[in-house]
């Protein structure tokens, strides 16, 4: 499982900005329970993790924020900018290309389409 | 089941006094949101307490939020001095390096004089630059992980800044001519750390009209 963790780590901008493009706005906290609900419990974003990768593309200029009061506190929405769109689109390119490049080499019998 | 607004106000006391996020407001409201939401879930599933359920999520982060001693950044929590370390590469060795650059690769090409006429025109724009620096600062109605970030050792700058130019222009008065410029690293630098945080206090901008709206 710790192995495993460790494969997602190298993903985790993409896996964020992939979440944040089908779902328009999320919160941190509901970043990681998203993230948890879709993998079944099998990839856990720490917060440690997390924070400074939303921080870091916030910077870069990829991830806009809006913040609402919510529940008698205030709640900081990040969202996709338009350069942060097209980057989205070059990693998940990436990311595919990895996956079928790591399938190719475990499992050369088997295809995959994306 | 949602917290209440006593319970709510208790965890922004206990992350404002017993983990330094006094003096950063963005990180502070965005932690606040995680821990009561982590904590509301933590009452729901585990049938616990406000009471009971509020350590436990506190103790998850305490990697994140306490201080680490042995840092360069002790004084703040983890998670804001990796950010700190972050931009330290931009705005503090980066800018080392161009003052490096811009000093020693000037002077094989052109004259004494020339050198120092290129200094106090550096020294000049950061004078303009200071001042709109520290009236950035001096406005800033928010403390920010960004904003913390441009005040740091901004005395020091600003007195280095001052000290250089003025030492510089008295040698050049006393000599009489502008073949000298002892000062030049220390202009040029100061210059440049002015720039960089003008630009940071620009972004931090951004961030505090958002609280603004909300607060």
């Amino acid at each position: 499982m710790k192995k495993q963790q460790q494969l997602y780590k190298g993903s985790l901008n993409t896996i964020i900005m992939k979440l944040l493009e089908q779902q328009g706005k999320m919160y941190g906290y509901e970043i990681t329970q998203k993230v948890k609900e879709i993998t079944q419990g099998e990839m856990n974003i720490t917060e440690g993790a997390l924070y400074p990768a939303l921080h870091k593309m916030e910077a870069d200029g990829f991830l806009d924020v809006e913040m609402d009061r919510v529940d008698g506190r205030i709640r900081k929405y990040y969202k996709l900018t338009e350069s942060g769109v097209k980057e989205t689109v070059s990693r998940m390119e990436e990311l595919e290309n990895f996956i079928r490049n790591m399938q190719t080499i475990v499992n050369p019998n088997l295809k995959l389409d994306f | 089941m949602k917290l209440t607004t006593d319970q709510i106000n208790h965890i922004d006391y206990v992350l404002r006094n017993d983990y330094s996020f006094e003096h950063f407001d963005d990180l502070r409201i965005e932690l606040l949101d995680h821990i009561t939401s982590d904590v509301e879930l933590s009452i729901e599933k585990n049938s616990i307490t406000f009471e009971e359920a509020l350590p436990i999520v506190l103790h998850k982060w305490n990697d994140e939020i306490t201080c680490d001693r042995n840092s360069y950044y002790n004084s703040v929590p983890i998670i804001v001095a990796k950010l700190w370390k972050k931009l330290d590469w931009k705005y503090n060795y980066f800018v080392l390096l161009l003052t490096g650059i811009l000093c020693f690769g000037s002077m094989p090409f052109g004259r004494e004089d020339w050198v120092t006429y290129m200094m106090y025109i550096f020294g000049g724009i950061g004078f303009v630059l200071g001042i709109y620096l520290l009236n950035l600062l001096r406005r800033n109605q928010f403390n920010t992980v960004l904003s913390m970030y441009a005040k740091n050792k901004i005395k020091l700058y600003v007195g280095l800044f001052a000290f250089a130019l003025i030492a510089n222009l008295a040698l050049n008065y006393s000599d009489g001519d502008l073949l000298s410029c002892p000062a030049l690293f220390g202009i040029i630098h100061t210059t440049l750390v002015f720039a960089m945080r003008t630009i940071l206090m620009r972004k931090n901008i951004k961030i505090e009209n958002q609280l603004l709206k909300v607060i």
